[in-house]
């Protein structure tokens, strides 16, 4: 949705092949507190358009941080991702009913 | 004579690594603080920390650095899973130790009209205000439901001495209840120590009880926040604490700071007003926003940042006092160091996940109300009941702890699932605190770009950590404040 | 330096000397159902029917089987435990009664293959080491209180071990073991189970550890896998209520780490009984490789402060062995144990003049040129500050391995 009137957004696009809708999204939330992120699809793009909340704020840096922020949310998922199977597993551990000594499997 | 296993057969090659559970944040220049699922930290460069990720890293010292703080491990290991989860179940282990801190709101009168305080204030005369011993006696049964070990309870109010009487019989009818239990007990009366005698100090010497009070800092600035008849706040505060610790001994009396507009200047007077009376530990408080403080003009509001400096000088005083002998403690930074150096819980319950509300601490307020911490109940002051778990005239044990009023905020504002906490990198150090961003957002989980309870919290944590890779002195003094 | 071996004369043996080992005992004892060597001195009454007798005097002679002391074994006593070749030429001392800690060699096989290892592993049956405990600790005297258990890696014979374990437990219960053991063969449960289920009164496993990652500590013992197997024995140790002693022997390589390794410990294995810094004896394998391993102490002070600081404040019990006390950090010396064993120590000319050469355990005497350019006689400190806790001494199992013993024992028997 976009606001009718009020002052003009600074657009941004991203390829929808490189970037996931999540990682953008999560992008717009930890940046709420400097702008506001309307969230479009166009073709193979996702058009993005920045509201600041500050009217005198630096439009080149907005664009700075939402995208630094849209790298690093990327980054976040891959890690996630890669590292899930393993998180569980240790979770599965800690939470186990036999304590850890108790298993009969040897190391290795 | 040749060595049958080379060097370099026991290094790591390239991309022959899998990532552990780890979350990064940006640190100072081009710095990555890299924390794993139990708080243990490494420094790296951007570019090293990338190349960790995409598996072209080549410094072995790197490698070896993240393979003992667990971040990564070589396929097949099992040992690093191991050593986590256990170190996480250690981290965990308090968890089924509900509830330690309980809160007796014995009376809500009081003679101080302290310019921040949170509770209603009555002239001392009304004793409608006054819990009655029947409130008590069910509100101890409710104690003794919780399965902790260790049961602290503390009197509040207003000033709980003007209710000394219900105190005094409170401590012996728990004592005597206890017989059945064998908890550990351990009392404490939160006063502002102008009502202090002898028969208060022979009861407290004699029944184990011990005392906590007030000091904002030198007398200016107590007494500026502090207003009683007589405008003696501040010396009678001094008075009673001299009077504890020369009758009962130095520990039996610990003292808390509350922080206003007017301290944000004063953070070296306010730590010298401690050290002069040979109080060893400071900490270090925002200021809340809950009732009179926010009712008062806006609540005395000050930004997060300004906070933060006055943060950091005391913290850095406290520093210096101890690089020059003097032990000092910076309890803030002593609670989360402990969360960054040990697997230990350091029990404070306005810092932790799952919330402290409920499990960690209940309020039984003068008229029987049962509140999920004391923030809640200032709430309720201010018409808003939403941490009003029940009453103790009309409420079991399991209508308060098992009840919807409880179980939602405890469970939306669990960090590990929160939105941005979820990924946090400081989240092992962190907590929910679902009665702030209820009050000031109106949502138990809150936004946390736009929390103020998040931007202090990351402020403090960036802060300790600049001065553990910055600062040898104070990254022991810090490790030695953890093991404490 | 004491000697512990030495050749003997022979005097109206009746055919060849069996047992082959013996406590020794004064006049003052009657023979007994145990074989007791009695030392009989000149122109004293000699109580007759002793199955062996000892003397250092040329002209006493004895109602039996004698042997003649050299004066290197003239410091023999009643309570030491002695073990005699057939011939009853050669005589090595096996347990000394008046020695602050006393070792048994269980065997020389090991499957790890440190870089620095005092006692080089050596691939052959030598279960009679395992029997040669066993008749020694059926044969401690009263005065035993602690009793160390070393190798090579003594759970390579799980069997064997555990029945010397429940032997100590039975024939010797008041005497603390403590168990020398790369902690590895504890990472299978069933034999930490077997371990734990004897009950020693008290006993201590002493698990060396070197870098807080397998890399490192894999190329220092020189086994792949190795960090793994020790500390998973480890856990399953501490799981068991098991105590549990951590070593470190601060080498060239673990210098680096060894704050890290210290902040490992406090993190990971925070539970353990003791942390114990060593300092590197220059024998064995740390000879050939002492290019690699060799590190002076005084090069290694702040990274030992730092750890022992680390550890401390994180109420780890820490101790450091083998330390001349004038290389050390002086606010160490409250950590430092005197622990160069008797038999092996040694002063240098300059220590004459030491003030504290008395709580000072002296060198190696298996140093020879790789002693600290530090090293100095203290002239100007007071003995009463901050002395090392002499009481450690006297409590504190050993540190160190009785080369020496067995290998001589291991010729004159062998």
């Amino acid at each position: 949705m976009t606001a009718e009137q009020g002052v003009d957004g600074t657009a941004v696009t991203f390829d929808r092949m490189t970037v996931d809708l999540d990682a953008l999204q999560r992008a717009a939330y930890a940046v709420a507190d400097v702008m506001t992120v309307d969230i479009a699809v166009g073709g193979d793009k996702y058009l993005c358009t920045l509201f600041p909340r500050d009217s005198a704020a630096d439009r080149d840096e907005l664009a700075h941080r939402i995208r630094s922020e849209v790298i690093d949310q990327t980054l976040r998922a891959r890690i996630a991702a890669q590292t899930e199977p393993l998180r569980n597993l240790i979770f599965a551990l800690a939470f186990s009913q036999t304590g850890l000594a108790d298993t009969e499997t040897p190391s290795q | 004579m040749t060595a049958r296993l080379s060097r370099e057969s026991t290094t790591v090659a390239p991309g022959r690594w899998q990532l552990l559970p780890m979350r990064f944040h940006r640190f100072d220049g081009d710095c990555i603080l890299l924390t794993n699922l139990v708080g243990e930290h490494v420094f790296l460069p951007e570019k090293e920390f990338l190349a960790v990720v995409d598996g072209s890293c080549a410094d072995q010292h790197v490698l070896a650095e993240l393979r003992a703080k667990h971040l990564i491990q070589l396929p097949g290991e099992r040992l690093p899973a191991e050593l986590l989860a256990i170190k996480l179940r250690t981290r965990l282990r308090r968890l089924p130790d509900s509830t330690g801190l309980h809160m007796f709101v014995v009376t809500l009168r009081c003679e101080h009209t302290c310019r921040y305080c949170q509770v209603s204030r009555q002239s001392s005369a009304k004793s409608e205000y006054d819990m009655s011993q029947d409130a008590a006696q069910r509100s101890l049964e409710l104690v003794f439901r919780s399965p902790s070990p260790h049961l602290k309870l503390e009197f509040q109010g207003g000033e709980p001495l003007l209710n000394f009487p219900l105190v005094k019989w409170i401590v012996a009818e728990a004592k005597r209840m206890n017989q059945a239990y064998g908890k550990r007990l351990a009392f404490v009366i939160a006063t502002n120590l102008a009502l202090l005698d002898d028969e208060v100090l022979e009861f407290c010497g004699r029944e184990d009880v011990y005392l906590s009070t007030s000091l904002d800092g030198p007398a200016d600035l107590h007494n500026g926040n502090r207003r009683r008849p007589g405008q003696d706040s501040w010396e009678q505060t001094v008075a009673g604490i001299r009077r504890i610790q020369d009758s009962l001994g130095p520990d039996r009396v610990s003292a808390l700071m509350t922080t206003t507009e007017a301290s944000l200047d004063r953070a070296h007077d306010i730590i010298d007003a401690y050290a002069d009376l040979g109080l060893r530990r400071v900490f270090l408080r925002p200021i809340s926003p809950y009732g009179f403080a926010i009712r008062r003009r806006g609540g005395g509001g000050y930004d997060v940042e300004r906070w933060l400096e006055f943060y950091q000088a005391g913290l850095d005083y406290i520093i210096d006092l101890n690089r020059r002998g003097v032990p000092m403690v910076e309890t803030y930074a002593a609670i989360i160091a402990k969360k960054m150096f040990t697997n230990d819980d350091p029990g404070y319950v306005d810092l932790t996940s799952p919330a402290g509300i409920g499990l960690g601490a209940l309020v039984y307020n003068y008229d029987g109300d049962v509140y999920a911490s004391d923030e809640g109940r200032m709430l309720a002051e201010m018409k808003d009941h939403t941490f009003r778990l029940g009453n103790v005239h009309t409420s079991s044990y399991e209508d308060i702890m098992l009840g919807e009023q409880l179980l939602q905020p405890l469970e939306q504002s669990l960090t590990l699932s929160a939105p941005m906490c979820s990924t946090c990198a400081f989240e092992p150090y962190c907590g929910a605190d679902p009665v702030f961003h209820h009050a000031t957002m109106n949502d138990f989980v809150g936004q946390k770009a736009m929390s103020a309870f998040c931007q202090r919290n990351m402020g403090v944590f960036t802060a300790l950590f600049r001065r553990v890779r910055n600062d040898s002195f104070a990254k022991e003094l810090f490790w030695n404040w953890a093991q404490q | 330096m004491m000697k512990m071996s030495g050749r003997t004369r022979p005097d109206g043996l009746p055919g060849e000397l069996d047992p082959d080992i013996w406590r020794v005992c004064g006049p003052d004892e009657n023979p007994a159902n145990l074989p007791l060597a009695c030392l009989v001195s000149d122109q004293q009454a000699i109580p007759p029917g002793h199955q062996l007798y000892l003397t250092r005097d040329p002209d006493t002679h004895a109602p039996g089987a004698l042997l003649r002391l050299p004066p290197e074994l003239t410091h023999l006593a009643p309570g030491d435990i002695i073990g005699t070749s057939s011939d009853g030429r050669r005589v090595s001392v096996l347990w000394k009664s008046t020695a602050t800690h006393n070792s048994l060699l269980l065997t020389e096989q090991c499957d790890n293959y440190c870089l620095m290892c005092s006692q080089p592993p050596k691939d052959r049956d030598d279960s009679w080491l395992f029997d040669r405990a066993r008749q020694i600790v059926s044969l401690l005297p009263p005065s035993a209180t602690s009793l160390g258990l070393t190798g090579g890696e003594p759970t390579l014979h799980a069997d064997a071990l555990i029945s010397l374990l429940e032997h100590c437990r039975d024939t010797a219960p008041r005497v603390q073991l403590h168990l020398l053991s790369n902690g590895r063969r504890f990472a299978d449960v069933g034999f930490a189970r077997r371990y734990a289920q004897i009950d020693n009164a008290d006993i201590m496993v002493g698990i060396p550890l070197y870098a807080p990652e397998p890399g490192l500590h894999d190329y220092i013992v020189q086994a792949r896998g190795a960090f793994d197997e020790t500390v998973h024995g480890i856990l399953n140790l501490a799981a068991l209520s098991q105590r549990v002693e951590i070593r470190i022997v601060i080498q060239r390589h673990t210098v680096p780490v060894l704050q890290d390794l210290a902040v490992f410990i406090a993190s990971n294995l925070p539970f353990v009984d003791q942390v114990a810094l060593m300092g590197l004896e220059m024998t064995g394998l740390a000879r050939p490789n002492s290019a690699e391993v060799w590190i002076d102490p005084a090069d290694y002070q702040p990274e030992l402060t730092s750890a022992v600081r680390t550890l401390a404040s994180a109420h780890i019990t820490t101790r450091i062995y083998n330390h001349q006390l004038c290389v050390l950090n002086e606010q160490l010396w409250p950590y430092a144990v005197r622990s160069i064993s008797d038999w092996k120590n040694d002063y240098l000319d300059l220590c004459q003049a030491c003030s504290v050469r008395e709580i000072c355990g002296g060198i190696f005497t298996t140093s020879g040129s790789r002693l600290s350019r530090d090293l100095h006689a203290i002239t100007t400190h007071s003995q009463q500050a901050a002395a090392p806790d002499s009481t450690l001494a006297a409590a504190s199992v050993m540190p160190g391995r009785p080369v020496a013993l067995a290998a001589e024992h291991t010729s004159a028997v062998g």
